[in-house]
């Protein structure tokens, strides 16, 4: 679901860009009153888990791959308005260090994933379990409110490719930017996710919900939180994310321009002459590495860079308090 | 709770001791960099993490083969992955030592980048990336290695390499007399401010006073150490307690090396 660059027009990602700029605002403004100091990393930890979903892709039919996102769980564990925070970040490392996701396109993948994803997920939630409470539902009610969201959130981001070839067409009528009408992208979209990755997804969310009341039960009860347990998680999924190197496919409307180039017979003209960023560990593979390897030390890099981030944030904020 | 609210309001208030933003005073500008000084010198006692836990001397030693490493490799590849390590040590490190390690070798990193820049711009840009990361590694795997133990165990640490008496006596002298001098100077400025009163067009002129009398008193204050010593029975030979139970962060650290080492070989 990372949009690439110069698949929309700069245009689309200005638009969405802005429109996130108020949601990052007033969810940093929501986490500074709501959360205790003591569970601000606990935002570092989850973005890094939320990365750490993001790279096992799973194939699907049709010679694609997908992705979970893990926006739901996120939003349950941590209140939506981190959640939208925690994946911001976490999309902000993919698409720098990785090349995974445009940086023109970086509002767009914002408001998909970190943004609808965890609000509609978390809205979701709430409603079946305060409307349908009946005893021990809670896990249901998630996998059930995040196999929603994400799909949600494919629904739309196939919308947004959907719309390009009919906004923005050259002189002979060919599509500039990504070249599929809305008959073609919302199924394309929506299959992966209606069927495997919203699967991943309800897997993700249950499975780490139940981890996480077995272990730490505390971090759902807005309690201080011991960290060692869940670094442990952490340190469980980072070796076993080869696994999302067994479909080597791209996942749909991520391709390099070569393979859209030979797929379609052309390329499209805002396509062929846009911008592009080299990312320093483009496609999370190291040149000359076994791509297991280059793989898992992708994953190692960008977990502790958002940890990193996280914990600085928390003592400049710890800073703010004492004056 | 109930406490916190019985302080009045004026405690609560942040006190500058020192006024930031305005120019300051020749006076109060050295009590400020060298009571700064002090602090820092003093506070070193109190980090510990992990890293502490690795005896001294291992930790040099690995320091010394992954500088070399580092150094010599011209891999992008091997330099990707000791800095992928790298990340994950830091971002496990407690947050004070994280923080001064990330602006310690960034600005290393910075100077570096911007040092090639000219190469850069006339196109050789081939290691360009490679030459920053090495310097950010090498400084951060330095400053890992300092921040994590303290001074008297490094020094501990050279002697195990046989690094000769003198040596070691020099080293451990200075580092004390830094704290010592840096009192002595600090209280030599208190003494100045409160004796000084308007203003003056000699700013500098008590510095050639305060340097004089510290040279003075550190003669006088050498001659008397030497004396102690020798009274203690000291005859040129420094012992140290070196032995120390093995413990299981030197086996990883170990492996570690071990496994970098084996890395560089294989990426070459």
């Amino acid at each position: 679901m990372h949009i690439p660059d110069n698949y929309l027009s700069p245009e689309t990602c200005l638009i969405m860009g802005g429109a996130m700029v108020p949601v990052v605002a007033v969810s940093i403004r929501r986490v500074r009153v709501k959360m205790t100091r003591e569970r601000l990393p606990l935002i570092g930890v989850g973005a890094a888990l939320s990365f750490l979903m993001m790279m096992f892709n799973v194939p699907v039919p049709g010679g694609t791959t997908a992705h979970a996102v893990g926006g739901t769980l996120l939003a349950i564990l941590l209140g939506p308005e981190a959640a939208c925070l925690a994946i911001a970040a976490a999309l902000l490392i993919q698409c720098l260090v990785f090349g995974d996701g445009g940086i023109l396109a970086y509002g767009v993948n914002l408001f998909n994933m970190a943004f609808i994803m965890p609000f509609a997920g978390y809205a979701i939630y709430r409603f079946l379990v305060t409307r349908l409470a009946f005893r021990n539902t809670e896990l249901i009610y998630a996998g059930i409110a995040s196999y929603l969201a994400i799909n949600i959130a494919a629904l739309i981001a196939a919308i947004e490719f959907g719309i390009q070839p009919l906004l923005f067409t050259d002189a002979k009528g060919l599509p500039l930017y990504s070249p599929y009408p809305l008959k073609v992208s919302i199924p394309a979209m929506l299959i992966p996710h209606l069927t495997l990755a919203g699967l991943a997804e309800i897997v993700f969310t249950v499975g780490v919900l139940i981890f996480i009341k077995k272990v730490s039960p505390e971090i759902l009860q807005n309690r201080p939180v011991s960290f060692h347990k869940i670094s442990a998680l952490l340190l469980l999924l980072i070796p076993l994310t080869p696994l999302g190197l067994l479909s080597a496919a791209s996942a749909w409307g991520e391709w390099s321009n070569g393979e859209l180039h030979q797929s379609l017979g052309y390329l499209p003209k805002g396509m062929a002459h846009g911008y592009n960023y080299q990312a320093l560990l483009s496609g999370y593979s190291f040149k000359g590495m076994p791509g297991a390897v280059g793989y898992i030390l992708s994953a190692v890099a960008g977990v502790a860079l958002l940890v990193i981030f996280f914990r600085i944030f928390r003592m400049s904020r710890r800073k703010d308090e004492q004056h | 709770m109930n406490e916190k609210k019985n302080i009045p309001q004026w405690l609560m208030k942040p006190d500058e001791l020192f006024e930031v933003g305005k120019k300051e005073r020749f006076i109060e500008k050295n009590i400020h960099t060298l009571f700064k000084l002090l602090a820092a010198i003093r506070s070193r006692s109190n980090d510990h993490c992990f890293l502490s836990r690795i005896h001294p001397a291992l930790k040099l030693f690995s320091l010394v083969v992954l500088l070399f490493l580092i150094s010599l490799s011209r891999s992008m590849v091997f330099i990707s992955t000791v800095g992928s390590c790298m990340l994950l040590l830091i971002s496990i490190l407690p947050v004070n030592i994280m923080k001064r390690i990330l602006i310690m070798s960034l600005t290393a990193a910075v100077f570096m980048a911007v040092t090639l820049l000219p190469a850069f711009l006339v196109g050789i840009h081939g290691h360009y990336l490679l030459i920053v990361v090495k310097v950010w590694l090498t400084v951060s795997f330095s400053g890992l290695l300092v921040l994590t133990t303290s001074w008297h165990a490094l020094i501990a640490a050279l002697k195990l390499f046989r690094v000769p008496d003198l040596f070691i006596l020099i080293l451990d002298i200075t580092l004390k007399y830094i704290v010592i001098f840096s009192d002595f100077t600090l209280n030599m400025f208190y003494a100045l401010k409160l004796r000084s009163v308007g203003k003056t067009a000699k700013k500098a002129a008590p510095v050639a006073g305060i340097a004089g009398t510290l040279f003075l008193k550190s003669k006088e204050m050498s001659e008397d150490l030497y004396d102690a010593m020798v009274c203690r029975g000291f005859s040129g030979h420094y012992t140290t307690q070196v032995k120390r139970q093995w413990h299981w962060m030197d086996t990883a650290c170990s492996v570690f090396v071990l496994a970098l080492a084996l890395s560089f070989f294989y990426f070459r």
